[in-house]
């Protein structure tokens, strides 16, 4: 018997469980496989309103983004949560999330709403607002003037990652900002072999590939100011390939952030998944089916048929990707317990995948916002009553919002993950 | 008067190519003009079959003696591109019938296998139900065993790329993305060529012909109202689901909820249901798949085989037959017949329009019109396009020698032969160029950057979207997730275009993608779907928001 059992260790889960397990909470967290978190791009996203950016010259904080969100989207979950209980969720998580990446080397900054986002470069090439990053992408920022020369690495035989096409971009969409164009110089290294992101990362953890890297690299650095690379300095051992790097450089060395597959998604979830045993979490693996008794939640059934029984359950279990949410013949619903689910425009009903997408691809399409519908303590509802009592959401398996591209899904999965854990240990101690 | 060419082929489909090959190569000068790229019309659409129409010997026997003899000589004049595709027509027990079924259908296709021969067509082969569950598990349902037979596939894209090529080395002229947007006309109606506009530009320019063929497919109708009324056809929608991979061991023919024949079909990496067929009289630059086709049929193919129901559906395809109109009859029964009209007798000399016909059949449909063309022209060379091979297709490179001479994969080896044939070689020779040149750019084909450079530089690529048809970029079950953004770098590099352009032309690429495959965002897919939101609009904010605020 748990106090708390989580569906789902990804950001939303691993923060849900972490804050339980904070209040004493004897906490299991139940995981099927990798989902959305490990294709992260290595940013932080909190918020960031193109509309508001349009509407001033001036750059807005995060806290003015958060503000317009809950203004003008009003079933967003920073807009059912609240002003007061996002912004307390989104400090609280954040810091929890610092605690726990700090053994891995990926920790990052601490959060200052009064700032605003910053623009980090994209391995796709382009400049793209972020609140914050993990470690390895934070340092070489765009939105401000930057001073001296910077080194755009490129590895042959690294597929889709182009210095020149970095360099370029970055200089046009800088001026948007306003502020000089920064200059660049192109650095080339080839270590002798083709290979996808993930594999090049794994190679170099080991020494001798990470030497023949600097080896290439000494001497040629000279006068810049930094140096922007590929995302794949290293995959267990990052921290220590990038910190050498950047001491026999002498200067800071950054990774841009990743398209797919990513390797700063798949350090992230790794680095998550070490937290959670770190923690004391009991760690289980798929769930398959619950039981209730008196409109309570009782217990999850795992894939081997044992029952896990808890008082109070956190629901973590991500959206399209990870498969909390589907569309199966005629419905789109929640998978684990068919919950009802509606798009930040409302109930979806069951008209057709085309009644409720758009025309271009990149629009923004109510589909691509379904989960299921929270209360302000994020309770699941069906119906308009709350499922389970007993019962919290976290993460992207709340709709109103967008997956990870509208630029504030970390910052969802933070504040909820961090006050559906805090509801469930209280839930829990209610019960007799 | 100064012509600019004798004749001006309208349309990029089969039978537009087609046209264009045959006329080059009797040494007549001639230019096509397609509006959008080839085979974006009902060419495109079509399940790119090569078949002998077995169902139209009940009321169009013509027909399919036609599609046999000719699709015989399309596979010696492009034998790499064409594949064999072995069908099983399972025969479900009707109960009464006892055994009269079976042999009513082994009798029917002893008639078919005698055309089936001119295209070397295995004879039919009659199976036992234990047969038949042998080879195909997983049917369902009670059957009085089965009946096989015997057709070819082809890519159609590359079908009408190769016409084109071979029609450009015997001299012929090409604009895609150009749009014909009137006809010259002298004081007698006569006319003498077409005004033709550049998509996307808004000047229009004079091209002076002796000959306009109209091969406009289902667009023929709107080409030939230019020059007045007269051609009319019976536009039918036709919709095909695409699964992510190859599902069944063969093709199979099933019915429909209302009796019709639809087919499950592994083609190339992907399994293929369809199709419908329904009168269409909306507009043909917006085609969409209504939820009822995609149940209509999924309910047919799950009927036979249950497993069906959960496998990933990742696109659709739609298209409008160019059918020749007639009254009263069923969509099915109308005849794919093909139709040379000659419009002087509408008051439009030189004029001609070539309506309907069959994919299987475009070389003699070409051959036919080429023949009335060459007589209005006074032109007295004969038909070749029999005789010799197109690009490719003289001889077929071994497939473990060249993956050892190049150091790629036989699966990659085989994929490239079996597009480019005998120019294989120099395809990948390209490979030689850069670092990754052998590297495969998609995980769901394995097409080589070296084959993507090589269509952005000799196979008259416009648009990165063309590559979809070149090289089955975007086309398999990654839809664009993988090759989209490898193929936008080297089409950018190949190009020297700028990061915005190479932005919008994948932005256009997912955008043709998308239109498709909404109305089917069903189970696993829809996980896909996110991932590309994810990959493209998350992390190179397509289309370009505010960077920085």
């Amino acid at each position: 018997m748990f106090d708390v059992v989580i569906v789902g260790g990804g950001l939303s889960g691993t923060i849900a469980a972490l804050a339980a397990r904070k209040q004493g909470a004897k906490v299991a967290l139940a995981a099927r496989s990798w989902g959305a978190t490990a294709l992260s791009t290595g940013a932080l996203d909190i918020a960031y309103t193109p509309a508001l950016s349009r509407a001033h010259q001036l750059p807005r904080t995060l806290a003015e983004h958060v503000l317009d969100i809950i203004a003008h989207r009003r079933r967003h979950p920073y807009a059912v949560l609240g002003l007061e209980r996002t912004v307390s969720g989104l400090l609280d998580g954040f810091d929890l999330l610092r605690e726990a990446l700090g053994p891995y080397d990926l920790a990052p900054p601490p959060l200052n709403l009064e700032a605003a986002n910053l623009s980090l470069a994209s391995s796709l090439g382009g400049v793209l607002p972020a609140a914050s990053a993990l470690a390895p992408h934070v340092g070489l920022e765009f939105g401000v003037p930057v001073a001296g020369k910077i080194g755009v690495l490129s590895i042959d035989g690294l597929m889709a990652f182009d210095a020149q096409r970095i360099a370029t971009a970055i200089s046009a969409d800088t001026k948007n900002f306003d502020v000089p164009t920064p200059e660049f110089e192109l650095l080339r290294v080839a270590l002798g072999f083709v290979a996808p992101p993930l594999q090049l990362a794994r190679t170099l953890d080991d020494q001798v590939r990470a030497d023949e890297l600097h080896a290439q690299l000494r001497g040629r650095t000279q006068g810049l100011k930094a140096l922007l690379t590929p995302p794949v300095l290293g995959f267990a051992r990052a921290h220590h390939v990038r910190t050498r790097l950047q001491e026999s450089l002498g200067i800071p060395v950054v990774e841009s952030l990743a398209h797919l597959p990513s390797v700063p998604g798949a350090r992230l979830q790794t680095a998550l998944t070490a937290s959670q045993a770190q923690a004391g979490v009991t760690q289980l693996g798929e769930v398959i089916g619950s039981k209730a008794s008196a409109g309570k939640l009782c217990s999850l059934t795992l894939a081997g048929g044992q029952e896990i029984q808890a008082g109070a359950f956190v629901l973590a279990s991500g959206r399209f990707i990870a498969g909390g949410v589907g569309w199966q013949a005629q419905h789109c619903r929640e998978a684990l317990f068919d919950l009802p689910v509606a798009s930040e425009e409302g109930p979806l009903e069951a008209d057709g995948p085309d009644a409720v997408t758009r025309v271009s691809p990149m629009e923004s399409h109510p589909l691509m916002t379904a989960g299921v519908v929270v209360n302000p303590v994020l309770q699941p509802l069906a119906e308009g009553r709350v499922a389970y009592p007993n019962l919290f959401a976290a993460g992207m398996v709340i709709g109103g919002f967008a997956s990870r591209y509208s630029l504030c899904a970390d910052g969802v999965a933070l504040a909820t993950g961090l006050l559906a854990g805090r509801a469930a240990v209280n839930k829990a101690g209610e019960t007799p | 008067m100064q012509h600019d060419t004798d004749v001006l082929i309208v349309g990029g489909g089969s039978n537009g190519t087609g046209l264009l090959r045959d006329l080059a190569k009797r040494g007549v000068k001639v230019m096509l003009c397609e509006k959008g790229d080839f085979a974006r019309g009902a060419t495109g659409a079509s399940s790119g079959m090569i078949h002998g129409g077995p169902r139209y010997m009940l009321n169009d026997v013509e027909t399919t003696k036609h599609s046999c003899e000719d699709s015989g000589y399309i596979q010696r004049i492009m034998p790499h591109l064409l594949f064999r595709i072995p069908f099983l027509m399972p025969l479900l027990a009707r109960p009464g019938l006892g055994k009269i079924s079976p042999t009513l259908h082994d009798v029917y296709f002893t008639v078919y296998d005698r055309y089936a021969a001119m295209k070397n067509g295995i004879p039919h082969a009659r199976l036992t139900t234990a047969e038949l569950l042998a080879i195909e598990p997983g049917l369902a349902g009670e059957f009085d065993g089965g009946v096989t037979l015997d057709e070819w596939g082809i890519d159609c894209g590359r079908l009408c790329l190769l016409n084109t090529l071979d029609a450009i080395a015997h001299g012929a002229q090409v604009e895609t993305y150009t749009e014909v947007v009137g006809l010259l006309r002298d004081d007698h109606g006569t006319v003498q060529g077409a005004r033709l506009r550049r998509v996307g530009e808004v000047t229009v320019r004079e091209v002076r012909a002796k000959v306009v063929v109209n091969c406009a497919g289902p667009w023929a109708a709107k080409v030939a109202g230019l020059a007045g009324p007269g051609v009319r056809l019976r536009p039918g929608k036709g919709v095909h689901l695409i699964y992510e991979k190859r599902l069944t061991n063969f093709a199979m023919i099933t019915n429909a909820v209302d009796g019709r024949q639809v087919f499950i079909m592994p083609y190339q990496n992907e399994t293929w249901i369809g199709t419908t067929d329904d009168d269409y009289y909306g507009d043909l630059d917006d085609l969409s798949v209504s939820q009822d086709e995609i149940r209509y049929l999924q309910e047919a193919v799950i009927r036979l085989l249950p497993r069906m129901a959960d496998q990933r559906l990742i696109n659709t395809r739609v298209g409008v037959r160019n059918t020749v109109y007639g009254w009263g009859q069923l969509e099915d029964e109308l005849s794919r017949r093909y139709e040379i009209v000659d419009h002087k007798s509408l008051g439009a000399p030189g004029l001609f329009s070539l309506l309907g016909g069959k994919l299987a059949s475009f070389r003699i449909q070409a051959q036919e019109a080429a023949d009335a063309v060459c007589k209005t022209l006074g032109v007295t060379a004969r038909c070749e396009t029999h005789l010799h091979t197109v690009p490719g297709g003289d001889a077929i490179p071994e497939e473990t020698e060249l993956a050892r001479a190049y150091g790629i994969e036989r699966l990659a080896a085989r994929r490239v032969i079996y597009r480019h044939g005998s120019l294989a070689p120099r395809v990948l020779d390209v490979g030689r160029e850069t670092p990754t040149g052998f590297s495969v750019v998609c995980a769901s084909e394995p097409t080589l950057e070296c084959e993507v450079r090589y269509a952005v530089r000799h196979e008259l690529v416009t648009h990165l979207g063309d590559l979809m048809t070149r090289c089955r970029i975007a086309v398999g079950a990654c839809q664009g997730l993988d090759c989209g953004l490898r193929a936008a770098q080297i089409f950018a590099e190949e190009r020297g275009l700028d990061p915005t352009s190479e932005r919008e032309e994948l932005m256009d690429l997912l955008s043709r993608r998308w239109r498709t495959a909404r109305p089917a965002l069903k189970g696993s897919q829809l996980a896909q779907a996110e991932l590309l939101m994810t990959q493209y609009t998350g992390l190179w904010q397509l289309p370009a928001l505010v960077p920085h605020a």
